[in-house]
């Protein structure tokens, strides 16, 4: 709970700062928002990380296929990064790069989702077949 | 949490920013550009780190 307060306060620190250094170096002040982003982000990371070894134990004991919440897995952390990344550049007034990130991180995910959607059109195909 | 690397980048911010008013003042321009730079070239070096922290944080927690 000590860390989330931490990160209360040094969102409030940066914000204050930005807008102290922003006036005269606008360059400087985007930097602090993206290390503050960064710091924030790895905090909350790490109280992802029991939340994930939970999933991966319910994974075990509920014997679920593994290749489904890996790939549910890596489109959550895709979908992390590309958002703070995008976040940054309307931040910083580039809307149209943080845009095509998130086409970018799109595209990823339903690349990665692939095997989901073959496994399903497959099951669907048994399910048609045993009709 | 790092709370101190956001102080050292707007202490860099400000130094950077009143040598460049001092140097913009005193007739030097390309002195106070290089000044800028290299401010933000540092700035950036600290923030590359943290950076990639947050990457191989992420790739090693949702298994990439």
């Amino acid at each position: 709970m000590d860390k989330f307060l931490q990160g209360c306060a040094a969102v409030l620190i940066g914000v204050i700062l930005i807008l102290l250094i922003g006036k005269d170096r606008k360059d400087l002040g985007l930097l602090i928002s993206v290390g503050v982003s960064c710091m924030v982000a790895l905090t909350a990371m790490q109280y992802l990380k029991p939340v994930l070894d939970f999933i991966h134990r319910l994974e075990s004991v509920g014997n679920l296929e593994s290749t489904g919440i890996r790939i549910l897995l890596k489109v959550i952390g895709i979908g992390i990064l590309s958002e703070i990344a995008a976040l940054i550049c309307s931040d910083a007034g580039n809307s149209s790069l943080g845009k095509s990130l998130q086409y970018l991180s799109a595209a990823v995910m339903l690349w990665l989702s692939l095997p989901l959607f073959t496994m399903l059109m497959e099951l669907l195909q048994r399910i048609l077949g045993e009709l | 949490m790092e709370i101190d690397l956001i102080f050292k980048i707007a202490a860099i911010g400000i130094i950077v920013s009143i040598l460049n008013q001092v140097l913009s003042r005193s007739g030097r321009e390309e002195q106070a550009t290089m000044t800028t730079l290299a401010g933000l070239v540092v700035v950036l070096m600290m923030l590359a780190q943290k950076i990639a922290q947050l990457f191989d944080l992420v790739k090693t927690l949702f298994e990439f």
